[in-house]
């Protein structure tokens, strides 16, 4: 095959490049808007990855000068953004002091995934100690390299790094005669280079042929050292900087320095907590707690530091960061969250409920509430406050978190959750009402006597129905106006509401039944006659004088199925 | 409201107001150099634009030629501000300024400038005046298309402008001869390596870098302000890459030092013989990275240390020994305070703490647990010892000559060293350590330059001669690699004796320097 013609060859390799970073751009934005583990950048990055080893295929190495708006291949643009110059690929690359990038052959998908990454895989500004060429060079790519502005640029001798020459040391003499003659006689008269006293070291034994005895590395030193680098690795960076500071407070005696040691560990709190990594926070806290005992340089002002910042942990803003480390994608296991936890006092209740609020998973909310459960009840407001809060899940384990407490006088609290959009946080305010005031007046439970919700509703009449609660006919009558509603209730509804007021109202309720027994009118006659049989039940279970006055009244007045269901049941009795 | 593509001085006027009046703040490093060079690049760009609009007696004048001279004060410490041009880059001294989008307009202007006359840098004096910057942007601005450089600097000269001067544009550096190459036309894939001259023009940048960073950081954390590594990080990188493709270059780098600078000049050699030393060990390229930047601050704890115990010329006491005992552990709180727990690197806190444990537990501070060190702190710890040893510095006037110091060393290993590593130094350094002066059996004085290349002549380094037979100084000194026969086969030259070069008040780095960083 007859080679190219090297003007036509650099012609195809100018246009395969411009497709190369057209694609790459492509990437970058994909990049910039979806992130890199997107579906549609992973896609723009099989593309890139494609045309990049077809072009690697016919040259081997694609390099190109960074100009502010431009990558040039041969001085020809083979890049130039289209969009603003700040989401430009050739300024990321320029701006930070990039001035030629190379992609060699062999280049592997994941390092150009990695390439990206260094490029646009950072929020501007997130690290201060990094920019594109440091991040490119952690990245430690085989096939792709980099030269920056700083490597090329010639700078002249710095005069400042010059041998020391000023202070002991001496600037060379005109001759060295005299030291030459001086070593030369103690080299003739076998005196050693090293003092008389000392080790023997390597180096010394140059007469006997030198070498490297007593130090080779062995085989076993290699393992040795392998081995401590790969504990090394495995390190966890956090966990020994804490180690550090326990033993800083443990063992330094100068007061500034403790001052300075325990001056830190708030920061190292809200770090810790922001992260959640509860097992070393705990540990923290705990070396806090203990350090005083262990140095006794400790004064009593480092005391009083040590006791504020363990009480720091129960301030809104430390709570609150609870909330961000039990969403952080690295939170550590929650085990050790609850010794945490412990450590909040009632100050801690609002920002904790906070907290509550804004987690989802089931385990940690668990913990919350456990919390909760402990330090709200000397100081409850906040949690109730929470109860007129939208998030079902939210109130939810607010209601879970007072039924615990049993305090009686939250029933009223309770019985507000009522106008909650959610059937089933209504639901559990009804069983947390009946935990926390089990018997009594019936008027936290009444609210969800006509609850829009069946289910609800009829949680709320069966727990009246037990017949621990009271309330005046009156409180009933709002909920009973509407008789053709009542007409209209299955039977087994009806047969509920009226044990209900049977058990709460009792006699109150009897002129209630009898207009049931005595009403007349032909519009849905027979589900009245049925409603009226269920009340002549009631009443008969009722089974008081005025009961019986009731039944009396239905033989006389009522209509004709009605009376005879009176007579027979007076007989009985 | 503010013109936002005039960047003097918005973001922070108290930062220059206090510039201006010579306050050494500590917050007044990295971020505000780089701010400050950008505003100078603005204010230069003002200034000439507006010479060519309005002519050098226009009143609009005033505040450019104000700002520039308060910035280059500022700037300058007493030295002139030197802003480069080079390869579309904008750099201040030696500092690459980074370019933001909203500068782009007043930078590529200043260079199109710059470019359009050929000149490469332009430096001006601290005592600058304000006639005489007028006349420089007049004389600037009057330039013919057809006129060059030197013709402005004629004209700078004959107006008696001394206070600013200009510079033609530097040579390119080796590699990107080579490797840009590549960008012009040849797509060779490129050899690894390059050549020592290329290396060493690196490394002598690299080093410089590192030490600019390093003492920019330590004003820094002395003044309480935020520490943050990346020029520190890039300088170490390079020093990286070179020591993975020449580690008796950077081992060389290690034989500078400034007795004025000792805590500086000490870091970085630590840095570099930690991880040449680590290099050994096995450490990756990024480990390396990260291990050099751990050594880079593992005294950063003397930040705490007032000044007048740290410079103290005479013995310390032991009040003051007590203090200084302390700079480990205000280390870790300097970057815990600075930076926050999660963006403490792991190693360089420890680098920081356990730089003066030792591996029988003695040392400093005195825990009260048993404490293993880590592996790079144990790396870094013998590096410490090592350079500490062979420099001279305030508190300990004498230094050890390089054999004697790696002897000290191997008399302490197993209490205070860590044997393996040891073992591993003394390959990595040599048995005849850089630097070492030595007697050759020709009565030839000379000095090691390198470690010796193979295992069968490790007591056969390369050496630079330095004075022949008669002790008569060679200057040039030659390069004699000791492996070298006559032509019966014997050695040509073989050293006889390793002399203490401090018994002669003699620093041998004036020519393993040489070898390292000459071009």
């Amino acid at each position: 095959m007859e080679p190219a013609e090297p003007a036509l060859d650099a012609d195809h390799e100018i246009s395969s490049a411009r497709q190369v970073f057209r694609e790459l751009d492509k990437t970058c934005r994909a990049t910039r808007t979806y992130g890199l583990a997107n579906a549609v950048t992973k896609r723009f990055f099989e593309q890139l990855n494609s045309l990049m080893l077809s072009h690697l295929e016919s040259w081997p190495v694609l390099a190109v000068l960074v100009e502010r708006a431009e990558l040039l291949l041969y001085d020809e643009a083979v890049y130039k953004s289209e969009d603003s110059i700040g989401d430009s690929l050739a300024f990321r690359l320029f701006g930070d002091g990039v001035r030629e990038v190379r992609f060699e052959h062999g280049l592997s998908p994941e390092e150009l995934h990695a390439f990206v990454d260094a490029l646009w895989g950072h929020a501007e500004g997130e690290d201060a100690d990094d920019d594109v060429v440091t991040r490119l060079w952690d990245k430690d790519l085989a096939t792709i390299s980099f030269l920056t502005a700083e490597d090329i640029v010639q700078a002249p001798w710095t005069p400042e790094l010059t041998p020391q020459e000023n202070g002991f040391f001496a600037s060379p003499p005109a001759s060295f005669k005299g030291l030459v003659e001086k070593e030369k006689s103690r080299a003739a008269s076998g005196g050693g280079a090293r003092p008389a006293n000392g080790p023997p070291a390597a180096g010394e034994n140059l007469k006997q042929g030198g070498g490297l005895v007593g130090f080779e590395v062995t085989d076993d030193d290699r393992k040795t050292v392998a081995d401590e680098l790969t504990a090394e690795r495995g390190m966890d960076d956090i966990s020994y900087v804490l180690s550090m500071v326990k033993a800083i407070l443990e063992c330094e005696a100068a007061p500034d320095v403790l001052s300075r040691g325990l001056s830190v560990v708030p920061g190292m709190i809200d770090a810790l907590l922001t992260d959640g990594n509860w097992p070393s926070l705990t540990e923290l806290l705990a070396v806090i707690e203990g350090v005083a005992d262990v140095n006794p340089d400790f004064e009593p002002t480092h005391r009083i530091m040590a006791q504020r910042v363990l009480q720091s942990v129960s301030l809104p803003i430390q709570v609150g960061l609870i909330e961000k480390g039990l969403n952080s994608p690295t939170a550590k296991p929650l085990a050790s969250l609850p010794p945490l936890l412990s450590r909040l006092d009632e100050h801690a209740v609002a920002p904790l409920c906070g907290v509550l609020a804004g987690v989802e998973p089931d385990e940690p909310r668990a913990i919350l509430r456990e919390s909760l459960v402990r330090i709200g009840r000397s100081n409850p407001e906040p949690v109730l406050k929470g109860l007129a809060d939208e998030r079902p899940a939210y109130v939810r384990d607010l209601i879970a978190i007072i039924g615990a407490w049993q305090l009686p006088q939250t029933a009223d609290a309770l019985a507000m959750v009522v106008s909650h959009a959610s059937p089933e946080v209504r639901a559990d305010a009804i069983s947390a009402i009946a935990r926390v005031h089990p018997s009594g007046d019936g008027a936290p439970l009444l609210a969800y006597a006509s609850d829009k919700d069946e289910d609800v509703r009829q949680h709320a009449l069966r727990t009246l129905a037990t017949g621990r609660y009271t309330l005046p006919f009156e409180a009933w009558a709002p909920h009973l106006t509407d008789r053709e509603a009542i007409v209209d209730l299955t039977r087994a509804q009806k047969r509920l509401l009226f044990q209900a007021l049977r058990a709460t109202a009792g006699d109150g309720a009897v002129p209630f039944w009898e207009e049931l027994l005595t009403g007349r009118g032909w519009k849905q006659r027979t589900k009245k006659e049925e409603t009226a049989l269920l009340a002549i039940k009631v009443l008969v279970s009722l089974g008081t004088p005025r009961a019986r006055e009731a039944l009396d009244l239905g033989r006389r007045e009522g209509s004709s199925p009605v009376r005879k269901a009176c007579a027979a049941e007076l007989e009985k009795a | 409201m503010p013109d936002p593509t005039d960047p003097l001085l918005i973001h922070d006027r108290s930062l220059t107001t206090k510039v201006a009046r010579g306050s050494e703040a500590g917050d007044i490093v990295e971020q505000q150099l780089i701010l400050l060079g950008t505003q100078l690049v603005s204010q230069l760009n003002v200034l000439l634009r507006t010479t060519r609009s309005h002519g050098g007696s226009n009143a609009a004048l005033e505040r450019p030629v104000a700002s520039i001279r308060t910035l280059v004060k500022a700037l300058g410490n007493d030295q002139p501000v030197v802003l480069r041009v080079q390869e579309g880059f904008v750099f201040l001294g030696e500092r690459h300024l980074k370019t933001s989008v909203f500068q782009i307009p007043i930078f590529s202007s200043f260079i199109d400038a710059i470019a359009a006359l050929g000149i490469g840098a332009v430096s001006i004096k601290p005592d600058v005046d304000q006639a005489h910057l007028r006349k420089f942007a007049e004389l600037f601005v009057g330039m013919q298309p057809s006129e060059r450089l030197e013709a402005l600097v004629a004209k700078l000269k004959d107006a008696g402008i001394h206070s600013v001067e200009l510079e033609a544009p530097r040579a390119i550096a080796k590699q990107d001869a080579a490797e840009g190459a590549i960008v012009r036309g040849d797509t060779r894939t490129s050899a690894q390596g390059g050549d020592r001259g290329q290396l060493r023009q690196r490394a002598r940048s690299a080093y410089s870098r590192v030490g600019t960073a390093l003492a920019e950081l330590n004003h820094n954390a002395r003044g309480g302000g935020t520490i943050h590594f990346r020029q520190a990080k890039r300088a170490i990188q390079n020093i990286a890459d070179l020591l993975l493709k020449d580690p008796a270059t950077v081992l060389g780098l290690t034989t500078l030092r400034s007795h004025d600078e000792y805590t500086q000049n000490h870091s970085v050699n630590v840095a570099l013989l930690s991880m040449a030393l680590a290099n050994r060990v096995g450490y990756s390229k990024v480990e390396l990275g990260e291990l050099g930047l751990a050594a880079l601050f593992h005294d950063l704890g003397k930040c705490a240390v007032p000044l007048e115990v740290l410079n103290k010329p005479d013995e310390f006491t032991a009040a003051e020994w007590d203090v200084m005992r302390t700079h480990p552990s205000e280390g870790v709180l300097a970057l815990l305070a600075s930076r926050g727990l999660p963006r403490v690197p792991a190693r360089m806190a420890a680098a920081s703490f356990e730089h003066h444990l030792t591996v029988d537990g003695t040392g400093y501070p005195a825990l009260r647990r048993p404490w293993k060190q880590t592996l790079s702190s144990r790396v870094i710890a013998v590096a410490d010892c090592y350079d500490a040893m062979t420099s001279a510095r305030v508190y300990r006037r004498e230094p050890f000559a390089p054999p004697n110091a790696l002897r000290y060393m191997i008399g302490k290993s197993g209490t205070l060293f860590e044997p393996v590593l040891l073992k591993y130094f003394v390959t990595c350094i040599g048995i005849i350590p850089i630097g070492t002066l030595v007697l050759l059996d020709t009565g030839e004085l000379a000095t090691v330059l390198r470690p010796a290349p193979d295992k069968e002549h490790l007591d056969r380094p390369p050496v630079r001669i330095i004075a022949g037979a008669q002790g008569n100084a060679l200057e040039p000194a030659p390069e004699h690699d000791l492996r070298e026969l006559t032509a019966n086969g014997a050695y040509a030259r073989s050293i006889v004796r390793l002399v203490d070069n401090t018994e002669y008040h003699l620093e041998t780095a004036r020519w393993v320097s040489a070898a390292a960083l000459r071009d």
